[in-house]
């Protein structure tokens, strides 16, 4: 092939001409697509914990420590699997320092399956020993609770049932949604009342709950708890099970919602509350930054941070009982006692139970 | 095409490598390791179907809309208002179709005669239904119309004239309408089914279950592996391939070159367009607006999100201009004269239009399984790249389109006399076919820009530390309720939008005939 229009002549295409804009650009993109790096002290924090509750926290901990955290967050949708899953899949090749999970069950089968490494914290010392790993691979702090939530313009307050159980009741029928449990809290809670109720009454009692359910009629939701509490506020259903924050959210934004707490015992049988179910923080085992991660770590089981999270819109309830009698309109009544090694052990067996008699996509 | 001819069309191959070959190839060994699961999931039939329903529904109704705009944005070419059109018409794409659906359902709020009837009658997931419906085609219709204009732009004003000549009736006028337009029509069509088929977050906020819902529900099973997504995934992926070969077929036919003189667009048409973008579009976002009860503090949402803004903007520009050039690079392949060349650069566009439409779960999958490795992942899986590329496997099929686009409307005259003049250098065909390359380029930059900006299903699989997007943000907010911050970050999406689409009409003023 001969030669075409010499390049000298060709006017300014792409590299031909002007060189320095092309070079300036090239450059920009090539710091972008690296990422910037620096001398800066930092820590990567992979947080399923609400975005708008974790920011103020993380940048309280940037401004005290000095120390910058990259952040890597969860979608609701997706609530706290999608990053227990990222961080199994990155067990060979860790990315992450902490992690913060706002709920413990996953943590657990995380710390099992070797995700995290040990860790001493002496500011974790004087919370109650159900929160603390007996290994020291993960910590609880600032719970949730499991709670009913309701539409009072169509459930009167003597109606609300006082227990799980009570939602088997048939006036409730087709009038009740749950979240997907394959996601979120939803899951957890089942193993809970798998394994409480195996211990109370026996083994057939929670399968029992959930033929009611199904008899019922209930409604599982792709869109996590906060769908069950939008659903029940838009008047799709009119109770759900959910978690506190979701409701406190909801009432924050002016819906029309309330929510109880129902026991899994019926009254008279101690430690037979709702669930409450802790935030939890690990340090991932190989990350980057061990170090930093302690310090993160150390910060995030501090009162501070207990605080800022009971009085966020979250409402967490604090696992430290002189920090939660400042907080006593979010105290949980006689929360249930349960070994949470062992719920999360029993989480997978008991969703598939759960998805076998209550997914009704067959139905017509 | 000879000596520097290489560097354009190897750059795009070095992209598509980056962002589909090896991605699909990662996954074949994860997928042969992977033991079989088992794992909960519902039923894949039944979710399949409901997710076949829903997009052949809103597919069909997009269509319908879309044919007069799409119409009318055809023959406007040459027109005054083509740019303002266009920029109007690209806007709602920018915005996430659950964003759409969520600005209508604010329309009716809790004390609303709507919501009061269906509270009323027990008929609320009905509307919800409903509007998710309305929200999908309000969303999906300008996708269509933009598939009609291209074909519209080919027909000549003299069609009209001889059809009034011959004192055709209004029967008459629409079968040879439909005749003519039924490409772009079914081209809309399908891509609008294949795009509603892969949707998961619009659904999932109206709590419907679809298949994208269940495969993003397995993916996240600590028990399941590649194989088990996969082998879920593969209707969804057999229907995507069926598709682009239809896309492709469509593509490859009739007459396309632009009309000379288009035929004129009409007062009906441009009224109509009026009253459909004014519903659809500027309706919701003012019902929106009025219907919102939380305070708007701009001062905070920038404090609390301006990093996310930053990092949405800083990404969206990075892959527009890598995409510039895979669409820059594709168009000199197709011209090149080797026949291996050409095709490779088929197989590129195919590969770019098969990932744009597969669920976008298995595109995540096989990223990870590409990038999250030791050795890698210093450069690309840890920081923003990873980020770039996801965009570009999501919507590097802009760039494949309009490089097809560009290469098939240099006249053949044109093309043969830069061969008998010996001219085929890669920088004769650049000077050559300059307006439409740069057309093509800058067009696929803003678009690729545009639409990484909403993008969520693969960022959130494999997005790096300390890389906050403003998607997820908006996400959570409609969660959990909060409408001032969807409001002030959807704005922010709409002015980048605009200012993208105005960009990307802009750099092909050129290219119309007057």
């Amino acid at each position: 092939m001969s030669k075409g229009p010499g390049r000298k002549n060709t006017p300014g295409v792409f590299f031909a001409a002007k060189k320095t804009p092309g070079v300036l650009f090239l450059c920009l993109l090539a710091a972008l697509l690296t990422g910037c790096s620096s001398d800066e002290p930092r820590v990567v924090l992979y947080v399923s914990a609400d975005d708008h509750v974790a920011r103020p926290i993380i940048r309280a901990f940037e401004e005290q420590s000095g120390i910058r955290v990259d952040m890597v967050g969860d979608t609701e949708q997706k609530k706290t699997v999608g990053l227990v899953r990222r961080l199994l899949a990155e067990k060979d090749n860790p990315q992450a320092d902490v992690f913060w999970s706002s709920e413990v069950f996953n943590t657990i089968r995380l710390a099992d399956k070797g995700v995290f490494t040990e860790h001493a914290s002496g500011i974790a010392a004087d919370r109650p020993v159900e929160y603390r790993d007996p290994e020291r691979r993960w910590y609880g702090f600032a719970a949730r609770a499991r709670v009913i939530v309701y539409a009072p313009d169509r459930v009167a307050p003597d109606d609300v049932p006082r227990t799980w159980m009570g939602l088997t009741d048939s006036k409730f029928r087709g009038r009740i949604v749950m979240a997907d449990p394959r996601f979120g809290t939803t899951g957890g809670h089942l193993g809970a009342m798998k394994v409480y109720w195996a211990k109370l009454i026996g083994a057939f009692y929670y399968e029992a709950f959930l033929i009611g359910l199904a008899d019922n009629e209930v409604r599982l939701l792709p869109g996590g708890n906060a769908g069950v509490v939008r659903a029940v506020a838009d008047g799709e259903a009119d109770l759900g099970l959910t978690d506190t924050d979701d409701v406190w959210a909801a009432l924050n934004a002016g819906r029309r919602v309330r929510l109880i707490y129902p026991r899994h015992a019926v009254d008279g049988i101690s430690d037979g509350g709702t669930l409450l179910i802790p935030n939890t923080v690990a340090i991932v085992a190989g990350g980057p930054n061990p170090a930093q991660a302690s310090v993160l770590v150390d910060f995030l089981l501090s009162e501070q941070v207990e605080r800022m999270l009971a009085g966020s819109v979250s409402h967490n309830v604090p696992v430290r009982e002189a920090v939660a009698a400042d907080y006593a309109d979010y105290a949980v009544p006689d929360p249930l006692k349960v070994n949470l090694a062992r719920v999360a052990a029993a989480m997978p067996g008991a969703i598939d139970t759960a998805m076998r008699l209550l997914d009704r996509s067959d139905a017509p | 095409m000879r000596r520097s001819g290489w560097i354009l069309p190897a750059a795009a191959l070095a992209a598509w490598i980056a962002a589909v070959g090896y991605p699909a190839l990662a996954l074949v060994p994860a997928f042969v390791a992977a033991e079989p699961a088992k794992v909960a999931a519902r039923n894949a039939a039944s979710l399949f179907t409901t997710s076949f329903a829903w997009a052949l529904a809103v597919a069909i109704a997009a269509v319908a809309v879309a044919w007069v705009p799409g119409r009318l944005l055809g023959r406007s070419i040459s027109r005054r208002w083509y740019l303002p059109l266009s920029a109007l018409l690209l806007a709602p794409i920018c915005v996430p179709a659950y964003v759409v659906f969520y600005a209508w359902w604010q329309a009716w709020p809790a004390e609303s005669t709507v919501y009061r009837w269906a509270v009323e009658h027990d008929a609320i997931s009905m509307v919800k239904a409903a509007t998710l419906f309305l929200g999908l085609v309000c969303w999906s219709w300008p996708v269509a119309a933009w598939c009609v204009a291209g074909f519209a732009a080919a027909v000549p004003a003299h069609r009209d004239e001889l059809l009034r000549l011959d004192g055709a009736g209004p029967v008459r006028r629409l079968i040879e309408t439909a005749r003519n337009d039924w490409r772009g029509l079914a081209l809309g069509g399908l891509i609008v089914f294949l795009f509603v088929f892969n949707n998961t977050t619009s659904f999932d906020i109206a709590q419907i279950f679809t298949f994208g819902y269940e495969l993003r529900a397995l993916e996240n099973e600590l028990d399941a592996g590649v194989r088990a997504i996969m082998m879920a995934a593969a209707p969804a992926i057999a229907m995507a391939v069926v598709g682009v070969a239809a896309i492709w077929w469509l593509l490859g036919r009739g007459h396309t070159e632009l009309a000379t003189r288009p035929a004129a667009p009409t007062r009906a048409a441009l009224i109509v367009t009026a009253a459909i973008w004014l519903v659809s579009v500027a309706l919701p976002v003012v019902l929106f607006i009025v219907n919102l009860t939380a305070q708007v503090n701009v001062m905070t949402f920038t404090r609390l999100y301006g990093r996310d803004l930053a990092n949405t903007l800083a990404i969206a520009v990075a892959s527009g201009a890598v995409t510039a050039f895979v669409a820059v690079g594709l168009a000199a392949a197709w011209q090149d004269r080797r026949r291996w060349v050409r095709t490779l650069a088929d197989v590129q566009a195919i590969g770019w239009l098969v990932v744009a439409v597969v669920p976008a779960t298995t595109v995540g999958v096989a990223l990870e399984a590409a990038y999250n490795r030791p050795g890698l992942d210093a450069a690309l899986y840890t920081t923003p790249a990873i980020l770039v590329i996801g965009a570009l496997a999501r919507y590097g099929f802009i760039a494949a389109l309009l490089a097809r686009w560009v290469s098939m409307r240099e006249p053949q005259e044109l093309r043969d006399m830069r061969r008998l003049d010996g001219a085929d250098t890669f920088v004769a065909y650049v000077v050559a076919t300059w307006p439409r390359l740069v057309a093509a380029a800058g067009a696929s930059a803003a678009l690729v820009a545009v639409l990484s900006m909403s993008e969520l299903v693969v960022a959130a699989r494999v997005a790096p530390p300390g890389v906050p997007l403003i998607a997820g943000a908006i996400l959570n907010a409609v969660h959990y309720q909060r409408p001032d911050t969807v409001l002030l970050a959807v704005l922010f999406l709409v002015g980048f939008g605009l200012a993208g689409g105005i960009a990307a009409v802009t750099v092909f003023a050129p290219l119309r005939r007057r």
